[in-house]
C-alpha cells in the first residue's frame, strides 16, 4: 500500500480528487490519472464517483419512500411508514411556512432536496478511508494502479453536485415565474422595482438600475445557496481528513478516525500474541506523546467531533432546502 | 474540483428524482395523511355530537321525570280530593236515604193506622147495629138507617 510513503499533503490531495472520466487532450477517452489530467480534460469530463454516489443515494431515498408510499393508509401507521410520514409532515410544514402559493411541485422538491442532501451529507459519517481504500483494493485486483484510483464518497463536497441542484431549482423557478406571471410580468418584476415611478421618462431612467439590482438578486440565489452547501460540506470533509491524518497511529483510532494507516496496523493485529503485547507497549508509548494521555479519551473525542461535524453538515440540509423553497416565495411567484 | 459535465448530470438526476417524488411518493403519502386527518376529525366531531346528544337526552330525561313527579303529585292530590268528595257524597246520600226511609215508614204506619181505624169504625158500626138489634129485638133497616149509621161512624 502506498500509505506508508504518502506525505500528508499528497494524502489530502488524493482525497480531494474526484474519479474523473473524460476526453484526454490527445483525443482518447479514459480516466484521469491525477489532478493535472483531470484539469486538462476541461468541461467534457464527468465525475464518476459523484454521479454514482449521488444517484445511488437518490435511488435509495426514492426506493425507501416509494415503499412507504405504497403502504400508506389512513389507518394507524407503523414502523418505517411512521418515520416517513414524520419527515413528509415536517417538510410540508416547512414549505407551508415559507411558501404560501399553491404549487404541486414545491413540496416534493423540498422533500427530495432535504432527504437527498441529508443522505449525501451522511456519507461524511463513513470513515474517510473505508470506501476509497476498498475501491483501490478492488481496482488493484483488476490491474489498475491503486495510487491513481480516486474515490470521493460525499457528493455534496463536489461543487458540480451542489451547482447542479441549484441550477435545476433555478431553472424550475424561472419556468414557473414565466408560466405564472407571463414574460411581461416577469420582465416587469425585474425592471420596475425596487425603484418605481409614474413618469415614463423616470421609468426608463430607473430601468437599467432596477435590472441590475434585481438581476444580481436573482442570479445570486443559486450561486450563494450551492456555494453555502458545498462550503460547509467541503470544510466538514476536510476536518475528517485531518482527523484521519491525526490518528494514523493506532488500529482503534485509525478505524474510528478514518484509518489512514489502517492496513499496516491491521496486519499487526493478526500477528502473534507476544508481538501484540510488544505492540501494546509501543502503543502506550505512542499515546504518551499525544496531548491527551488516556487512550480511551481519544476514541470518545473522535466520535464527538465526528458527530459534531455530521450534525453541522446535516443541519445545512434543512436551511438549504428551505432557502431553495424560498426562491419560490411569494415575492417571486405572486 | 473542476466544473464539468457532472453539473449537467447532477441537474438531470435531480430533476428525475423530483419528478419521481412528485409523481409517486408525495401524493399517496399526502393522501393518506389527509384521509387520516379527516377520519380523526370526523371521529372527534361524532364524539362531540354524541356527547352533546347524551347531555340533551339527560336534560330531557330530567325534565320528563320532573314532570312525571309533578303529575303524580297532582294525581294523588286530586284522587284524595275525589275520595273525600265521594265519602262526603256517600254520607249525604245515606242521610237522605235514611230520612226517606223513615218518612216512608211513618207514612206507612199512618196509613196502616188509618186503615185499622177504618176497619175498627166499620166493626164498631156493625157492632153497634148488632147491639141495637139485640136491644130493639128487631132488625134495623140498614138502608133506612144508613145515614144515621154513617154519622155515627164518623163521630167515632
Amino acid at each position: 500500500m502506498a500509505s506508508e510513503t504518502l506525505t500528508s499533503t499528497a494524502y489530502i490531495k488524493h482525497h480531494l480528487q474526484n474519479l474523473t472520466f473524460g476526453v484526454h487532450p490527445d483525443g482518447s477517452w479514459g480516466l484521469a490519472r491525477g489532478a493535472q489530467e483531470a484539469r486538462e480534460m476541461g468541461f467534457w469530463a464527468i465525475h464518476l464517483d459523484t454521479m454514482f454516489w449521488s444517484v445511488f443515494l437518490g435511488v435509495v431515498f426514492l426506493w425507501l419512500f416509494r415503499k412507504a408510499a405504497k403502504r400508506a393508509t389512513s389507518d394507524t401507521p407503523s414502523g418505517f411508514l411512521n418515520f416517513v410520514e414524520w419527515v413528509v409532515e415536517f417538510i410540508d410544514d416547512n414549505v407551508r411556512g415559507s411558501f404560501s402559493g399553491k404549487n404541486d411541485m414545491v413540496a416534493p422538491l423540498a422533500l427530495t432536496l432535504f432527504v437527498w442532501i441529508l443522505l449525501q451529507n451522511t456519507m461524511d459519517l463513513v470513515p474517510v478511508d473505508w470506501i476509497p481504500l476498498t475501491t483501490q483494493k478492488i481496482a488493484a485486483l483488476f490491474g489498475a494502479d491503486p495510487h491513481h484510483v480516486y474515490m470521493k464518497v460525499v457528493p455534496t463536497t463536489d461543487p458540480n453536485a451542489t451547482f447542479g441542484m441549484s441550477f435545476a431549482v433555478f431553472g424550475l423557478m424561472l419556468y414557473y415565474s414565466l408560466k405564472i406571471k407571463g414574460p411581461l410580468g416577469f420582465a416587469a418584476e425585474l425592471t420596475m422595482q425596487p425603484f418605481a415611478a409614474k413618469n415614463p421618462a423616470l421609468k426608463m431612467l430607473f430601468l437599467p438600475v432596477n435590472l441590475f439590482l434585481e438581476g444580481i438578486g436573482l442570479l445570486s440565489k443559486p450561486v450563494s445557496l450551492s456555494l453555502r452547501l458545498f462550503g460547509n460540506l467541503f470544510a466538514g470533509e476536510m476536518i475528517f481528513i485531518l482527523i484521519a491524518l491525526l490518528f494514523s497511529g493506532g488500529v482503534i483510532l485509525g478505524l474510528l478516525g478514518g484509518g489512514h494507516g489502517a492496513p499496516r496496523t491491521l496486519r499487526r493485529t493478526f500477528q502473534s500474541h507476544l508481538k501484540l503485547q510488544i505492540r501494546r507497549k509501543k502503543w502506550k508509548q505512542h499515546c504518551s506523546t499525544l496531548p491527551v494521555r488516556s487512550c480511551w479519551a481519544w476514541p470518545v473525542s473522535v466520535w464527538v467531533s465526528v458527530l459534531a461535524c455530521w450534525a453541522h453538515g446535516s443541519s445545512k440540509a434543512l436551511p438549504v432546502s428551505r432557502s431553495f423553497c424560498r426562491c419560490f416565495a411569494p415575492s417571486s411567484l405572486s | 474540483m473542476n466544473i464539468n459535465m457532472t453539473l449537467i448530470g447532477q441537474s438531470i438526476a435531480f430533476m428525475v428524482f423530483v419528478w419521481f417524488c412528485m409523481k409517486y411518493i408525495w401524493p399517496p403519502i399526502m393522501n393518506a395523511l389527509e384521509q387520516r386527518k379527516k377520519t380523526i376529525a370526523d371521529g372527534l366531531a361524532a364524539a362531540e355530537r354524541g356527547k352533546r346528544e347524551r347531555e340533551l337526552g339527560k336534560q330531557r330525561a330530567t325534565e320528563v321525570i320532573k314532570e312525571a313527579k309533578g303529575k303524580a303529585v297532582e294525581v294523588i292530590a286530586s284522587a284524595e280530593k275525589r275520595g273525600a268528595e265521594i265519602v262526603e257524597q256517600a254520607k249525604t246520600d245515606a242521610k237522605l236515604e235514611g230520612e226517606r226511609i223513615i218518612t216512608a215508614a211513618y207514612a206507612e204506619i199512618e196509613q196502616e193506622a188509618q186503615r185499622a181505624r177504618e176497619a175498627l169504625r166499620t166493626e164498631v158500626a156493625a157492632l153497634a147495629t148488632a147491639g141495637a138489634e139485640q136491644i130493639l129485638g128487631k132488625e134495623i133497616d140498614t138502608a133506612a138507617h144508613a145515614q144515621m149509621l154513617d154519622e155515627l161512624a164518623t163521630q167515632l
